[in-house]
C-alpha cells in the first residue's frame, strides 16, 4: 500500500481498485461492504490500514 | 484446476522493521460475493485454526447471533477470553491475476469481533492448510490446486 494512503485512511477499512487507489472508506468493514454493494462499486481489494498505535500482529494471543 | 498459483507478499502498510524494510505478509485473495471485491486472507502455519473478522459472515450466510455454531473455541481478546463461534462456510480463493475461475472450498471459520488487524481472514492449519498444500517463502506463497477438488 502506497505511504500516502497509509497517512491518510490510517485504522480505516478501504476498498482499493486495480491501481491501488482508494474508491471508498470506512470505519468497520461490514459497512464498507455495505457501501460497495449499494452503490455498485468496484474495487479489486478490501483491507484495513493499520492504525498508528496498533500491535504488530505475530499469532493469535 | 490442477496447477500452481503463487502469490507474491504484500506490504500492507504497517510499521516498517527497524532497518526501514517493509513487513511483508502471506497474503491471499478471497472472494466472498460475486459482486464484492476480495477480501485479504493471510497465511499462518503456526495457527491451528481459521478465524475472520466477525463482519465478514453477514456475506457468508451466516447470522452469528442467531445460527447454531459448530462449536465455540476460547480466544484471548484485548487482554480477557472470548467464546469464538465457528462456523461452516464457503470462500473462493482467487487466482493471482484474477484471470482464472476462483477455486472454491469449504472450512470452519471462527467470527471474532472487535478485530483491527489489517486483513480480514486468518487461515491456519484447519481451513487452509489441510485444503491446500502451501509453500511460504521470504516473498511469495506458492499454493496447490488438485484436480479433484475436494477442499473441505
Amino acid at each position: 500500500m502506497r505511504a500516502d494512503l497509509v497517512e491518510r485512511f490510517r485504522g480505516r477499512w478501504v476498498a482499493l481498485d486495480d491501481a491501488g487507489d482508494v474508491v471508498a472508506d470506512s470505519e468497520e468493514l461490514g459497512s464498507l461492504l455495505e457501501r460497495l454493494e449499494a452503490a455498485g462499486v468496484h474495487a479489486h481489494t478490501v483491507q484495513r490500514v493499520p492504525g498508528a498505535d496498533d500491535p504488530l500482529f505475530v499469532g493469535l494471543g | 484446476m490442477p496447477g500452481t498459483w503463487v502469490y507474491a507478499h504484500q506490504d500492507l502498510g504497517e510499521p516498517v522493521h527497524v532497518d526501514g524494510s517493509a513487513i511483508l505478509r502471506p497474503v491471499v485473495p478471497l472472494v466472498v460475493a460475486s459482486e464484492l471485491p476480495a477480501v485479504l486472507g493471510v497465511l499462518d502455519s503456526g495457527s491451528p485454526i481459521s478465524i475472520a473478522n466477525a463482519d465478514l459472515f453477514t456475506w457468508l450466510g451466516v447470522d452469528i447471533d442467531s445460527d447454531e455454531p459448530l462449536y465455540e473455541i476460547p480466544l484471548s481478546v484485548g487482554g480477557g477470553f472470548e467464546r469464538t463461534p465457528v462456523f461452516r462456510v464457503s470462500l473462493q480463493l482467487r487466482s493471482p491475476d484474477d484471470d482464472a475461475e476462483a477455486a472454491p472450498w469449504s472450512l470452519d471459520l471462527g467470527a471474532r469481533g472487535r478485530w483491527r488487524l489489517p486483513f480480514a481472514v486468518l487461515l491456519g492449519q484447519r481451513g487452509w492448510f489441510d485444503a491446500f498444500p502451501t509453500r511460504i517463502d521470504a516473498t511469495t506463497s506458492t499454493v496447490e490446486l488438485h484436480a479433484d477438488a475436494a477442499y473441505g
